[in-house]
């Protein structure tokens, strides 16, 4: 049992530093090192799980997974977490501002800061996870999907058909639900859609983990979870802008192009990921 | 010369006096080193394989479970030969100054 928990820890530590193959075949000799003894003589002898990997990774190799992740994690996190944070620290501003919150300020303008840089997020963490977690990096081939990615797609699914819903309110700016939208329900509509993209960034991190641990094809979830973050982000950008020129003749067919370009190519990526 | 050439000095010895069973290969070295875990004698051992200076193989003992064994390549040979004479002469430098 203990020799068991010592092997799965040093499991997850070997699939995270090592490439695919190599961790495979390093578990096989620990699994034949460790037979027999104690979880007490295991740490003795060969040290903590994730030390020991970390001595078998090659420094070069290590590196470049690490920047790698941290360049995903990146371009799927900013645009997931800032716009929360925007509307938060905005909502804290207006409600707590005798309590000393104006050094909040700043926090809203963030959002609109990294806006403009969305269309290098979305290439460069697609293109990159599309390259990194590609076939042939030493996986064997699995035919069946991974477990709960199938649940995941599905629900980033429906939260990309909702931010496609408030895309659509406000470009075809509906009469019928205009007239009965007050501040609240927008207010509450904003909010709603930001914790969407909060929650689609957690799960993009959750799939890029899963991705270099258990199965490349987990980059599929990422792909699309990174796509409805920028869809968000977009669709943010513009609820929130201050840009008068948008209200120039036919705005919306050139806005409504990027947001369908944005979900075709993630629709496109997750395809392609999941072969 | 350094421990770690020093333990891989040691593993190349050992597998010069014949094809090693792996986990045989890491307790002896790691009896004889008590201080060094067997999870750095591994990495060791894997880096050379990495590097072509040894190779492994599946081998059976009689009515036992299949088991890894390493050798020696050529260019583990040539390896090992350099790093002996690094020991020797470092070995007779230190016996210069009266080290023993």
């Amino acid at each position: 049992m203990m020799e068991r928990d010592y092997l799965s820890r040093m499991s997850r530590a070997a699939r995270w530093c090592l490439p695919p193959a190599e961790a495979a075949e390093v578990l096989e000799d620990y699994r034949e090192i460790a037979e027999g003894r104690s979880e007490e003589a295991l740490r003795r002898d060969l040290g903590s799980p994730w030390e020991a990997a970390r001595q078998l990774a090659q420094t070069r190799a290590y590196r470049r997974w690490v920047a790698v992740f941290a360049v995903l994690a990146a371009c799927v996190l900013l645009p997931a977490v800032l716009p929360v944070l925007s509307v938060l620290s905005g909502m804290a501003i207006f409600r707590f501002q005798a309590y000393g919150v104006d050094w909040l300020w700043w926090f809203p303008g963030l959002c609109d800061t990294i806006a403009p840089f969305r269309s290098g997020f979305f290439v460069t963490g697609t293109a990159l996870a599309l390259v990194w977690f590609r076939r042939g990096s030493g996986e064997g081939r699995r035919r069946t999907l991974p477990k709960g990615a199938v649940l995941l797609l599905v629900f980033l699914l429906i939260g990309i058909a909702f931010q496609w819903l408030v895309a659509w309110i406000i470009l075809a700016e509906p009469a019928e639900i205009l007239e009965a939208m007050t501040y609240q329900i927008a207010d509450a509509m904003r909010l709603t859609m930001t914790l969407d993209m909060f929650v689609m960034g957690a799960i993009g991190m959750f799939a890029l983990v899963q991705a270099r641990m258990t199965d490349r094809r987990w980059r599929a979830v990422y792909i699309l979870a990174l796509a409805g973050c920028i869809l968000g982000l977009s669709i943010y950008a513009l609820w929130s802008s201050m840009d008068v020129s948008f209200g120039s003749a036919g705005w919306q067919a050139r806005i409504l192009l990027q947001y369908v370009a944005i979900t075709a190519l993630g629709l496109v990526g997750t395809g392609v990921s999941l072969c | 010369m350094l421990k770690r050439d020093l333990l891989e000095l040691c593993l190349l010895h050992l597998m010069a006096q014949g094809d090693q069973y792996g986990y045989e290969l890491l307790r002896r070295l790691h009896d004889v080193f008590p201080d060094v875990q067997e999870s750095a004698l591994y990495a060791i051992l894997r880096q050379l394989c990495r590097e072509g200076a040894t190779e492994r193989y599946q081998g059976e003992i009689s009515g036992g479970p299949v088991r890894k064994y390493y050798r020696l390549t050529e260019a583990g040979q040539d390896r090992y030969a350099a790093l002996l004479t690094v020991w020797r002469d470092m070995r007779d430098a230190l016996s210069v100054l009266g080290i023993q």
